[in-house]
């Protein structure tokens, strides 16, 4: 396999371990999905090569790049601050990995200018970092780290310091310019939305270790722990035993029809409603536990109704 | 290998150039106070030291003097620190810059201003007896205790007064904006809430502060004026120099390293607790223009209270450098004759030996810093790759030379310099090197950090070997504070007076020392021509360095 591979990869902390076991296939976009604190930051420097591992190997592009320094590992990167280098301009930055690996004068250029095309940079070749607002800063950081032709593209949090909109703006341009080149990339955020959209696979993790690794839908839809299933979307859990029977809001019919194959929850009260824009989320009270639910906003509060979920709907997670 | 590996060669050589210059010599003279004069060991003379009455007068003064010192500089720089914290008004930025001259100022320059304007013949008494129509002078605080006290605190204010300043000004808000909405009175709130989280900041300048005074030397040798108002530090000088009793010396100096030692690990934890950000992070102090009359007379006073407090010694001296007297209690008259006099053989020869002093001077601050500079930025670099950990460790190996006073290097110079044949001038360089370099790593280290986190991994990212990402990326990044800290360097060796009177024979001629010996032969207005010429030296540094900064570099 011609993408990433991570091996059983162990780094202990003082009051924290992580290990990693994984792959992202050859021009995937795999997102790193997780919390704060979830190991996302250490995974990125132990890919990278800052920090050096206990155990495990990591492989790339067929090659065992685990004893590596960084500067060989041919991986391109991307900061949630950019690290634009402030003493060069955006051309100077773009080409310095070019510089580095002795290609001609003429190709750089050539490059620079492809380069600046794609990302809608054209006339900024000139322009020192500090003179670039937040969203070109992003785009000047993806072509430094795609000009010298990256086996990996790694994105460490690369729109969590600009604004919502520019936000969704630009990962959608990042999802293009993947696509179009094809290069493997490791995406990493908190942000669930953000990984739901652009990601070919997701990879969920939280303290230290992998939840679950599968496409968009197979973590929303079928979560494996409890913490896939809260950590992505509304959902409702209901303890019974040793485990907890899970649910999507989606999946909860007000007074089904037929009742046939059906988890029935009855006389389940409404409580609260939200307002969401063109619907309302419902929240039932129901033996102590809340039940979320959508509706129209028809219903008032104090409406006492049956609940329906179909039974393949429902999700049993190990508590 | 690593990246973060890359700086271990760095450190090593660092720690190789450090060890020998300051804890071999440091550590002789900890050797030195077990050893009799002739040569045997014995903890004898340490035991006859620690237990005569002498021994703990002069100990005792230190501290008291080092005690009152500090509450006159935290009295005076608080009002000053909530100043420029929190209000809005004319000079603020002229108090700003003049509070940084005393961090370079050299004590024996402090001295002598001190000597000229509140001096029995100085300028504020003169000014006070023509005001009052007076026959005597009606300020007599030369050669007192609280002349010193005076001079410390003079010296040592804006240390108070920017440190609680800077973190006043972090502070949010919205704290006091609470306890107002909760009915406490501004007294109150003060005391309650603004203070306790001033305090991690107060301790540690005020211990910084304390430290300074404990280990002062020009200051007390000069105004103390003899026996009555000797410390530790004029004591070693004294035993060393003068009585040439290496071992007493030593034990002197090892009595004060367990008091500096003691200061030291007490400031390191206060300032592991300082570190501690506001939830919400962000100033949110507004700076407000005085509006009542009452308050705007307040900071009026104060401003002018600092600024003559700060700049009229100096500016004394300055005057005092054009002025001459016909007869003893004649009138001034204007003259440039302590000039021509400085540069000529008419002199005599202390005042003829100017020309070399300067030449000497300048020589000296030159090589220290061209020398300083490599070896900061090599300790800078390597530590900026470790662990927080690891990082602190190196701060405080680093900081040490700060801590230990430059007489004690000075003498273990002396002790090692008996066994190793070494050239005086050579070991004042070396001396300033070290006694310098932790203020150039503090001025270098927060770039290289930033430098090395923010953009090495990146340039590693693209390729770049370590030796190329530090001169494409970390080297461009780092110079400007690199020159800052060698200008720093320049100047404070420039007015180095401790460690290099201690290493001094009679070929050694600096700037500082000849003017204290003009001052010690009561030739005050020479002493203040070249103590104008050494403030023009220190200043023209400054200027050229600001020049080159703000336009080839930016």
């Amino acid at each position: 396999m011609n993408g990433l591979v991570i091996s059983n990869l162990v780094k202990h902390y003082p009051e924290f371990t992580l290990q990693l076991d994984c792959s992202v296939k050859e021009g995937s976009l795999t997102t790193l999905l997780g919390p704060s604190g979830c190991g996302k930051s250490t995974a990125l420097s132990l890919i990278t090569g800052i920090e050096a591992q206990n155990s495990g190997r990591i492989h790339l592009a067929g090659r065992d790049i685990t004893d590596d320094p960084p500067w060989e590992r041919n991986i391109g990167l991307v900061f949630q601050d950019y690290a634009l280098f402030p003493n060069m301009n955006v051309g100077q930055n773009i080409a310095y990995g070019l510089k580095i690996r002795k290609v001609p004068k003429r190709e750089i250029a050539r490059k620079i200018s492809m380069l600046m095309e794609l990302m809608g940079l054209e006339g900024y070749e000139k322009r020192k970092p500090h003179e670039l607002s937040g969203g070109e800063k992003q785009r000047a950081a993806l072509a430094r780290a795609l000009a010298p032709e990256p086996d990996l593209l790694l994105l460490d949090e690369p729109l969590s310091a600009l604004d919502a909109k520019l936000r969704i703006r630009l990962r959608g341009e990042i999802q293009r310019i993947q696509r179009e080149l094809e290069v493997t990339t490791v995406y990493v955020t908190h942000d669930q939305e953000e990984a739901l959209e652009i990601s070919d696979e997701v990879i969920v993790m939280n303290r230290g270790h992998i939840e679950q690794t599968g496409t968009p839908q197979e973590i929303y839809t079928n979560p494996k722990t409890l913490f896939c299933g809260t950590f992505i979307g509304s959902s409702t859990r209901i303890p019974k035993d040793e485990s907890t029977m899970f649910f999507r809001p989606e999946d909860v019919v007000l007074d089904p029809s037929s009742e046939q194959e059906m988890q029935l929850f009855h006389q389940a009260v409404l409580h609260r409603k939200h307002y969401r824009g063109f619907y309302y989320e419902y929240l039932f009270s129901w033996d102590q536990v809340t039940i979320h639910a959508y509706g129209d906003g028809s219903h008032p509060l104090g409406t006492s109704c049956t609940l329906g979920v179909p039974q393949k709907r429902c999700i049993i997670l190990r508590s | 290998m690593h990246a973060r590996r890359t700086g271990i060669p760095a450190l090593c050589f660092g720690m190789v150039m450090l060890i020998p210059l300051f804890y071999l010599p440091v550590g002789a003279v900890l050797l030195q106070a077990f050893r009799t004069p002739e040569g045997t060991w014995s903890a004898g003379e340490l035991f006859s030291r620690l237990s005569s009455a002498y021994t703990w007068r002069i100990a005792r003064f230190t501290v008291t003097q080092a005690f009152f010192s500090t509450l006159g500089s935290v009295l005076i720089g608080l009002p000053g620190a909530y100043l420029i914290s929190h209000r809005e008004f004319r000079g603020k930025n002229l108090l700003r810059s003049v509070s940084t001259i005393p961090f370079v100022l050299p004590p024996i320059l402090v001295v002598l201003g001190f000597v000229i304007f509140y001096g029995n013949q100085g300028f504020l008494n003169r000014a006070l007896m023509n005001l009052f129509s007076l026959q005597r002078p009606p300020l007599r605080i030369m050669y007192s205790f609280f002349a010193i006290v005076l001079a410390h605190s003079f010296y040592n204010f804006p240390i108070i007064l920017r440190s609680v300043g800077t973190r006043w000004e972090s502070l949010s808000n919205h704290y006091e904006q609470a306890a107002y909405s909760l009915g406490a009175k501004p007294l109150r709130v003060f005391f309650t809430v603004t203070l306790p989280r001033l305090m991690p900041a107060l301790i540690s300048s005020s211990s910084l502060v304390f430290l300074f005074c404990f280990t002062s030397f020009a200051v007390i040798l000069v105004l103390g004026g003899g026996p009555r108002f000797t410390t530790l530090e004029v004591e070693i000088y004294r035993q060393a120099r003068t009585s040439l009793d290496m071992s007493s010396a030593s034990v002197f100096a090892l009595i004060s390293l367990v008091f500096t030692f003691t200061l030291l690990l007490f400031y390191n934890r206060l300032s592991r607790t300082s570190v501690s950000r506001e939830p919400g992070g962000r100033s949110t102090s507004v700076f407000r223009p005085c509006s009542s009359p009452l308050s705007r007379a307040a900071v009026f006073l104060y401003i002018c209270f600092a600024l003559l407090f700060l700049l009229a010694p100096l500016v004394s001296v300055m005057l005092r450098s054009f002025q001459a007297q016909t007869h003893r209690a004649g009138d001034v008259v204007w003259t440039l004759q302590w000039y021509t006099q400085l540069f000529s053989r008419t002199g005599g020869s202390l005042m003829g030996a100017a020309a070399s002093a300067v030449l000497q001077s300048l020589t000296i601050a030159l090589v220290t810093s061209a020398a300083a500079a490599p070896l900061a930025l090599l300790f800078s670099y390597g530590t900026a790759r470790m662990s927080y950990r690891g990082s602190s460790v190196m701060e405080v190996i680093l900081m040490l030379p700060m801590m230990v006073s430059s007489i004690i290097l000075g003498l273990g110079y002396v002790l090692t310099a008996r066994t190793v044949r070494a050239n005086p001038h050579m070991l004042i360089v070396l001396a300033h090197m070290v006694i310098t370099l932790p203020f150039i790593y503090r001025i270098t280290v927060p770039a290289a950090r930033e430098a090395y986190r923010s953009y090495a991994p990146a340039a590693y990212s693209l390729g770049a070997k370590p030796l190329r990402t530090f001169l494409d990326i970390e080297l461009p990044l780092i110079k400007k504070s690199l020159l800052t800290g060698a200008v720093f360097v320049f100047a404070l060796s420039m007015g180095e007076f401790n460690a290099a009177l201690i290493l001094s024979d009679a070929s050694i001629q600096t700037i500082p020392i000849l003017m204290y010996r003009l001052i010690g032969a009561y030739n005050f207005f020479g002493a203040c021509a070249l103590g104008t010429i050494l403030m023009i030296c220190c200043a023209a540094a400054f200027y050229l360095f600001d020049r080159s900064s703000s336009g080839g570099l930016a």
